[in-house]
């Protein structure tokens, strides 16, 4: 025994390793034990307390990872509400088009606008249907705020739209209010010009300018704009009534086409007429020179 | 022998020092804190032997365990077997100059660290599907580093006053 206790004594550390060990080790594989766990949750509980105590005592570098992680996060949030302001406006212009659409008693066809053409003062946009959806030359375009152009080109998938800022663009109108006819022409800017008015007729700021139904092109009263400004025109009896248009072209991204094709019969016939027209005037002016 | 003022201040020590360990967030780097208990274990074995450092290793541990809601026993295994080999250090007749504030304590630090890690990350991934090298080599190591870079501040205190006397 003597013996026993000696050698314990002479190798304690390494008995106590020994039997610290299994003991560790019996925890280990125990560690599920009912009484352990109500200790610890008690003592969790201290420490818990402890930890809310100081937990004023601030950490420089878990300050500067959170500074990080809150930028990123002030980021996407912000890209995130920049997407959804777009949606949430896409979704306002949808429901706009497609209450448009229900009410209107034209035939149209929707399409978005896939891309711009300017060649000088010549302007253009792209849509993303043509023939094969029924598309036609000369059908007329526009959005649920007012007229857009016409169509004057085509393929099978696409069709090229001629804006009302083209410079040949030339729409027969009327007030809304007077009745009064005349001409639309684009300004050369932001606005159009209803020309060819008696100056007579005053219109008032404001008063909204549609198609005719003298239009060759167009359907009776669709809106083109809104009249700003009203100027006598120097030397003639009209006046110069300045348009701002009902549609916005620099950020159009849908547009309709209407399935409404142009008298063909009464174009030729029109044509034919101003060729007529215009051959004697020609004539008179090489005499003259 | 340590004499019972001693003892009585290393309890209170040890006690402090796990209430820090339990909020060490505070020099928390990329989640990597110090293992301050092992480093106080290390500090007894080569100051007051082996029994002690190992003694003192398991106890503590086991207390950690039991707050920290750690698997029981393992870091008393652990730190029981960080103070073991930290005492095969341990010299009766040296100072604390000599123990601590010299960069020898740095290597003990390390190689007692690094057991306790291996011994720690070993049970700790067996319940998981964790694979251990990996897993150590991560963490592992990284509290073994910030645990060794610990006891520099510890070693330099120790050596100042060595210079100050």
């Amino acid at each position: 025994m003597q013996r026993i206790l000696d050698f314990v004594l002479r190798f304690k550390e390494y008995v106590a390793t020994t039997l610290l060990t299994i003991i560790s080790l019996v925890l280990i594989s125990s560690s599920s034990n009912t009484q352990l766990r109500s200790f610890r949750t008690v003592s969790v509980g201290f420490v818990a307390g402890v930890q809310s105590a100081f937990s004023w005592v601030p950490n420089p570098f878990a300050l500067k990872s959170e500074n990080r992680i809150l930028r990123q996060l002030s980021r996407d949030l912000s890209l995130q509400a920049i997407q959804l302001r777009d949606d949430a406006l896409k979704g306002e212009k949808y429901r706009a088009m497609l209450d448009f659409r229900q009410r209107s008693p034209m035939k149209l066809a929707t399409a978005e606008v896939v891309g711009r053409l300017s060649i000088e003062t010549r302007n253009y946009v792209t849509l993303n249907i043509g023939e094969k959806k029924g598309i036609r030359e000369g059908m007329p375009v526009m959005t649920e705020r007012g007229l857009v152009g016409r169509v004057v080109g085509l393929n099978g998938n696409y069709s090229i739209v001629q804006l009302l800022t083209h410079r040949d663009t030339r729409v027969t109108a009327r007030m809304l209010s007077s009745r009064q006819n005349g001409v639309v022409v684009w300004d050369g800017g932001r606005n159009l010009v209803l020309r060819d008015v008696p100056i007579g007729q005053k219109p008032k700021k404001g008063d909204t300018v549609v198609t005719s139904e003298l239009s060759s092109y167009f359907p009776e009263g669709i809106v083109i704009g809104t009249v700003s400004v009203v100027e006598d025109e120097p030397g003639t009896l009209y006046s110069r009534i300045t348009l701002t248009p009902a549609v916005d072209f620099s950020t159009m991204e849908e547009a309709f086409v209407v399935l409404h094709s142009p008298d063909q019969e009464r174009l030729d016939l029109e044509r034919k007429f101003m060729e007529a027209v215009d051959r004697p005037t020609e004539r008179q002016e090489k005499r003259s020179r | 022998m340590i004499s019972s003022p001693v003892t009585v201040w290393y309890g209170i020590v040890g006690l402090l020092l796990l209430l820090i360990q339990m909020q060490a967030d505070f020099i928390a780097v990329e989640q990597i804190t110090p293992d301050l208990i092992v480093l106080f274990v290390i500090y007894l074995a080569v100051r007051e032997g082996q029994f002690v450092g190992l003694l003192a290793g398991f106890a503590m541990g086991l207390l950690f365990d039991l707050v920290s809601s750690d698997i029981n026993g393992l870091n008393a295994l652990a730190k029981m077997l960080a103070g073991f080999a930290a005492g095969f250090f341990y010299r009766e007749e040296a100072s604390l100059q000599e123990a601590v504030g010299t960069p020898r304590f740095l290597w003990i630090t390390a190689g007692a660290s690094l057991l306790h890690n291996i011994v720690y990350y070993f049970f700790y991934v067996r319940p998981s599907q964790l694979e251990f090298l990996p897993f150590f080599l991560r963490y592992g190591l990284a509290f073994t580093l910030y645990t060794t870079v610990f006891s520099l501040v510890v070693m330099l205190v120790v050596a100042r006053k060595r210079v100050d006397a």
